[in-house]
């Protein structure tokens, strides 16, 4: 039944994926590149022009496409936007730029208000890491909650420009970037630095007070008239707990990629 | 009133005899005569005898406190002693045994403290001198970074005094039967996640631990924390009692009941019964005792005279007792702390820590 269920889920997903290309109306780049994907129409006219040519100017001249996808579809909630969202952007050669289709895609739902962030390709996933999509999506996201839709777009083109250009001069926008502040440092030092004086102190004042009550008589044990007389060791329960691996790589920084090549991040606005 | 106390005297000159801890003989400050434990108890087996009897004699007619002040209300505590040597009298503690006189200084047992029921089972002579003690404390103070400088350097013991503390030492065994819930576990990698499987087993664990000569001391002069913190004592060097090692020391007998200090063995012999009986469950991460039925089969109670040290002084008004273990020599006591040197030092290491991680952390991140 379950299996049945999850088969015509997917089905669904792959209409919609069909439906969304054979309706929309396509905004070609020179290179074929399906930049902005209205079909929510929360465009106007102008809107979507002035998006277009800066989503264009940055896909030239950075060779990585930056798309831009609302939908409108309440059956597609966040348990199934990633796959759809990643289903949509290898389903057809008009999204990524060149052989290797280095690329981003954002993309709305506006009826169950929710997005993802994508990256894909060597140069697009190194380009928008982990850190990248954070900053990123904390950029439009407060634009979406007041459905300032246009806002919220132009930011993520603004932000992907930055990113790209440090990309470029080899040095993209990543945790590793962000210095820790002094106040900070320190902060964790002189808390540090607390327990160490105070464990330090009481450790020379204890010295100092020998004349301590005993509640221990271990000097007296007979160890000859001294013994465990039954031993038992039962299995009772099980507990199972299930926590996220919190990978040294996004510690550290850098980019987490899926096996299918993605990064990505969602939410709800 | 009379013969009631005995001055140990040398049987070649009458010198005063005292006990050498270190060659373990009585010895005679003026010839310099040396004798045995056995020897001088029974050249003064008559007179020990006597002198019981006529502490015996002596209850009945004890003092006639009905026109005293209510000032003198511990009156009826003190006993009245005459010196055999200089016929001045010596007021003490009802419990004191030996002692030693203030205007001859001879030393002086009375035997009659330890009579019948009340003689000690056994005793553990001292081993260290006074100048031993005296070295100790000195050894004591060093390395102490809080100890005011005035207290170390001053250094002047109001008192020390050799005693006999008198202890009772319990004999007994513990059946314990205590369950655990003790716990393993156990982690993969399924993807993004890390499942942790955690078993949980009941731990059952019956057994018996047996104790031998838990000493508690039972003298109501005693501080608790110093009598236990001078342990442990060597029993290997337990001797039969002979009031032939008192000269030269102070003694007392008992002044509290084995119903009074039942309560502290009783305590400790549980604590370390749960803790023998906790480490014999091994190969777990963590235990967490559930339910523990501990009783006490109680055994014998001797009766022991043990040896201390106490060095008592003075700082700003305030009394610091020190005891040593005459036997192993081991000192312990609560030593006055310095607040300005206390909070100097740990400014002085919060800053420095500060500055080295706070420097440090700043460079790695």
């Amino acid at each position: 039944m379950m299996r049945k269920k999850r088969c015509l889920g997917l089905m669904n997903m792959l209409i919609a994926v069909f439906l969304v290309l054979l309706f929309s109306v396509p905004v070609f780049a020179e290179n074929d590149t399906l930049l902005i994907l209205d079909d929510a129409s929360v465009l106007s006219e102008e809107e979507y022009a002035e998006l277009y040519l800066h989503a264009y100017d940055i896909t030239e001249k950075y060779e990585c496409a930056v798309h831009i996808v609302t939908i409108d579809d309440p059956d597609l909630d966040m348990n199934s936007i990633q796959q759809f969202s990643e289903s949509l952007y290898l389903s057809s050669d008009q999204f990524g730029y060149g052989p290797s289709k280095d690329g981003f895609m954002l993309v709305v739902n506006v009826s169950e208000r929710c997005y993802w962030l994508l990256a894909y390709g060597d140069f697009g996933n190194m380009a928008l890491t982990d850190y990248g999509k954070e900053i990123m999506s904390e950029e439009f996201l407060d634009d979406f909650s007041f459905d300032d839709w246009p806002r919220g777009f132009q930011d993520y083109l603004n932000f992907s420009e930055q990113v790209l250009e440090m990309a470029v001069d080899g040095a993209p926008l990543d945790k590793a970037e962000q210095p820790a502040s002094p106040l900070t440092s320190y902060g964790i030092g002189a808390f540090f630095a607390l327990i160490v004086s105070f464990i330090t102190c009481e450790s020379f004042k204890g010295k100092m007070q020998t004349a301590v009550k005993s509640s221990y008589a271990h000097h007296y044990i007979d160890m000859l008239n001294t013994n465990i007389e039954f031993r038992n060791d039962r299995f009772a329960y099980r507990t199972t707990t299930r926590s996220k691996i919190q990978s040294s790589k996004s510690k550290e920084g850098g980019t987490t990629v899926n096996k299918k090549g993605f990064s990505g991040k969602g939410g709800k606005f | 009133m009379t013969g009631q106390i005995v001055n140990y005297q040398c049987p070649a000159c009458t010198g005063p005899l005292h006990f050498n801890g270190s060659s373990g003989m009585l010895e005679c400050d003026y010839c310099f005569s040396k004798f045995t434990v056995e020897e001088i108890a029974k050249h003064y087996e008559s007179q020990n005898t006597k002198a019981a009897e006529a502490f015996s004699e002596q209850k009945e007619t004890d003092w006639d406190l009905s026109e005293l002040s209510s000032q003198w209300e511990n009156a009826d505590q003190m006993k009245a002693y005459i010196c055999p040597s200089c016929s001045a009298e010596l007021i003490c503690d009802e419990h004191t045994a030996a002692t030693k006189c203030p205007y001859c200084g001879n030393p002086t047992v009375v035997p009659g403290q330890f009579k019948d029921s009340l003689k000690p089972d056994y005793i553990l002579p001292f081993k260290y001198s006074q100048d031993d003690a005296i070295e100790a404390l000195k050894k004591y103070y060093r390395g102490k970074k809080f100890l005011p400088k005035e207290f170390s350097e001053q250094n002047h013991i109001e008192e020390i005094q050799g005693v006999y503390v008198p202890f009772w030492m319990f004999d007994g065994k513990v059946h314990a039967n205590i369950t655990f819930d003790a716990t393993k576990s156990h982690s993969l990698k399924q993807g993004q996640f890390l499942i942790t499987n955690t078993d949980h087993f009941d731990v059952h664990r019956v057994g018996t631990v047996s104790f031998e000569k838990i000493p508690v001391d039972c003298s109501k002069r005693m501080p608790d924390g110093h009598m236990d913190a001078i342990e442990p004592f060597d029993y290997s060097m337990l001797k039969e009692f002979s009031t032939a090692y008192l000269p030269g020391y102070l003694a007392e007998r008992s002044s509290l009941s084995v119903k009074e200090c039942v309560d502290r063995a009783d305590a400790r012999v549980q604590n370390s019964t749960v803790q023998i009986i906790k480490e014999d469950v091994i190969g777990y991460e963590s235990i967490t005792e559930k339910q523990r039925n501990l009783q006490i089969e109680r055994g014998k109670i001797h009766y022991a005279l043990l040896p201390v040290y106490l060095l008592a002084t003075k700082y700003q008004n305030q009394d610091y007792l020190f005891a040593m273990n005459g036997q192993t020599g081991k000192l312990i006591g609560n030593l006055p702390v310095d607040k300005t040197k206390y909070w100097t030092t740990f400014l002085s290491i919060f800053v420095g820590v500060t500055l080295a991680a706070g420097t440090l952390l700043w460079l790695m991140l």
